[in-house]
């Protein structure tokens, strides 16, 4: 059994906006062991991504962790000062965005900005960080490294930029590395370069991975396990297999069957009828009840709770397994 | 063979590579974006155009429509040439023919209702005027799924595939027959995507639209083509029925893109890597423009000449290893 890495417990984080509160995560808890991948998935307002920033304590105003304990390496982040984040942030935990230009400063060079992280985390000489940056380039896959490391950002394709902010994040040896949409922007075959990279990082530092998307194709080739998340909330989680063999939830169900088959017939698309709820105003009961083929008057009250039905398994919904008519 | 609706001749767009008229003084360089384009499209087809960012698409997608000029080339739109139409004639034309956007937060101005949005494009054509207009209004609004209270709306009011039901409606108001798609559900959550599909194809099947639907997302494209062109670096390296296409391809390149789609299902096994990036359509590679990043390239041909389109099995496709086989 490998050692837990990541554990969150009843994560809650809120955002006091003027028009209401903001439930982005409420009450989740969910853990990723070593050398592990866990994928997150969820659609635009799942809390995704806020349970991504709120584990980098990088949840800002009006934004607030309100209640819950996220345990990396058994210690709680919650209760570290903002200095001690700033020496595992960058250095332990590593996040790589979406959007790579927006990511990177574009004043300074790729090896500058490589170059900064090493000089706050590591005690090397300027030398050494300069041939570790050129290394690093290499490493994640960069033609003609000893030029590129004197490039600014603008002057790298995007699944180049997106590789040097892998090599960014990678410089200090994580242990946890979270990836939020990494190759969304990008063409597939660029992302398959990508995701093919951070598999063999993945095998040589044995680093977990936390990686965030709303593409479940994506994450049956990636992942161990899967989290799926809606308006807030986990509602299902499974082993990648079980998973894509037998989503127990409605919204699991209905995501897979978004998916326009590469293979086989042309029949209409499963989709899910409707928009994701507001999360100022959820809906009594299940947050997916109004969008569910299953719901009944139970789940417009009553909100289901997450439960176990299988070894690895959760999910919360009152129909869990049920396909209906 | 159904009667051809719009037909593409050896269209080309090249754009200066730098910036402005100054720089162009020095620096005489184009980007090939489109370099030699043939295809056709017959009446309520939908012909999906795939590739990577560089390849084309999107450009081929703007002249068709005439948003810009092309270098060189004939656009047949029902037999005229749209490139020399002009003036009155040209906004005839326009009228039969309407684009969808990518990103429909940036393709909506900001400042008008849902109803103002919609109403444009029927006002320019002047085709409905006063008490009429408002029901027709609700009737387009409605094709696209919204109800007829969005119509006082506002685009940041509503949500992304609301917003992307609108641009449909904007397209709809005028009765096109031809409709561009650039990439109209990329932007979209997934289980709104599948929405805004599935009323495509509806629409198309009701109004007998014909589409080019441009996208990079190749279970997209194979969800609602009828037949499929791929583009690399300016080129069509492959046309053909989608079914045909995407159970045997025949070019390395369409075979490589099809290996790198992720599959939803863990057992799929590993996904093919496509080495390097497409290179700069600046300066194309001589010969087959995929050549560098081709596993089955023939050494001393491949480099050295370009390989044209032909006729094979029912498709078309522009590579030395079939031009070979005499067929």
């Amino acid at each position: 059994m490998t050692e837990v890495l990541l554990r969150i417990e009843d994560l809650v984080t809120r955002f006091y906006t003027e028009l209401g509160v903001v439930k982005a995560v409420d009450g989740n808890s969910l853990h990723l062991g070593e050398g592990e991948s866990l994928g997150v998935v969820g659609e635009s307002g799942s809390g995704k991504t806020v349970t991504a920033l709120s584990v980098m304590r990088l949840i800002e105003n009006p934004g607030r962790i309100e209640g819950g304990r996220i345990l990396f390496r058994g210690e709680d982040l919650l209760q570290k000062s903002e200095r001690q984040m700033q020496r595992i942030r960058g250095k332990d935990i590593t996040m790589v965005f979406q959007d790579s230009l927006s990511s990177l400063n574009p004043t300074l060079t790729i090896g500058e900005q490589i170059t900064r992280v090493l000089r706050f985390h590591l005690r090397l000489s300027r030398r050494e960080r300069w041939r570790r940056a050129v290394e690093l380039l290499r490493q994640v896959g960069i033609p003609e490294p000893e030029q590129r490391v004197k490039h600014y950002p603008h002057q790298f394709s995007g699944g180049m930029r997106q590789r040097a902010l892998i090599a960014m994040a990678i410089s200090c040896s994580p242990q946890l590395l979270i990836l939020d949409e990494p190759t969304t922007a990008l063409d597939v075959t660029i992302e398959a370069q990508i995701f093919e990279l951070v598999e063999e990082l993945k095998r040589a530092f044995r680093m977990g991975t936390f990686l965030i998307t709303h593409d479940l194709s994506v994450v049956a080739t990636f992942c161990d396990r899967v989290v799926i998340m809606y308006a807030g909330k986990i509602v299902e989680e499974a082993p990648v297999t079980a998973l894509y063999d037998r989503p127990l939830h409605p919204y699991t169900r209905g995501l897979l069957g978004s998916i326009p088959p590469l293979e086989g017939g042309k029949a209409r698309l499963d989709s899910i009828p409707g928009e994701v709820p507001d999360l100022i105003s959820l809906p009594p009961g299940c947050n997916f009840s109004p969008r569910c083929r299953l719901a009944d008057e139970r789940c417009w009250r009553e909100e289901p709770p997450l439960e176990h039905p299988g070894p690895g398994r959760r999910v919360a919904c009152w129909k869990a397994g049920e396909t209906g008519g | 063979m159904a009667e051809a609706l719009l037909e593409v001749r050896g269209l080309v767009k090249y754009f200066p590579a730098a910036a402005d008229w100054f720089a162009q003084l020095f620096d005489r360089r184009v980007i090939r974006a489109v370099d030699g384009v043939d295809f056709s499209i017959s009446r309520g087809e939908t012909l999906g155009l795939v590739g990577e960012s560089g390849s084309g698409k999107t450009t081929t997608g703007r002249v068709v429509t005439r948003l810009i000029e092309p270098t060189a080339g004939q656009v047949l739109f029902d037999g005229q040439d749209l490139v020399r139409l002009r003036g009155k004639a040209l906004k005839a034309v326009r009228k039969r023919i309407q684009m969808i956007f990518q990103d429909p937060s940036s393709s909506l101005n900001r400042r008008k209702t849902v109803g103002q949005i919609v109403a444009e494009p029927i006002r320019i054509h002047g085709l409905i005027k006063g008490q009429a207009l408002q029901a027709r209004l609700a009737e387009v609004v409605g094709l696209a799924g919204l109800s007829p209270k969005f119509l006082n709306r506002y685009p940041h009011e509503l949500s992304g595939g609301q917003r992307q039901r609108v641009g449909i409606a904007r397209a709809l108001a005028v009765e096109p027959e031809f409709i561009v798609c650039d990439e109209p559900v990329t932007a979209l959550d997934v289980s709104i995507q599948a929405q805004i599909l599935n009323l495509l194809m509806d629409l198309q099947e009701e109004l007998s639209l014909t589409y080019l639907f441009i996208a990079h997302d190749l279970s997209v494209v194979r969800h609602v083509s009828h037949r499929v062109a791929v583009m690399y670096l300016g080129k069509v390296v492959e046309l053909a029925e989608v079914d045909t296409l995407f159970s045997r391809p025949r070019h390395p390149y369409t075979q490589a893109l099809l290996a790198a789609v992720p599959r939803p299902d863990p057992r799929a096994g590993k996904r093919q890597v496509l080495h390097g990036e497409v290179p700069s359509p600046i300066a194309p590679p001589p010969g087959c423009r995929f050549h560098p990043r081709c596993g089955r390239r023939i050494e001393g041909v491949c480099e050295v000449e370009e390989p044209p389109l032909v006729e094979a099995d029912g498709g078309q496709v522009a590579c030395h290893l079939y031009a070979k086989e005499g067929n």
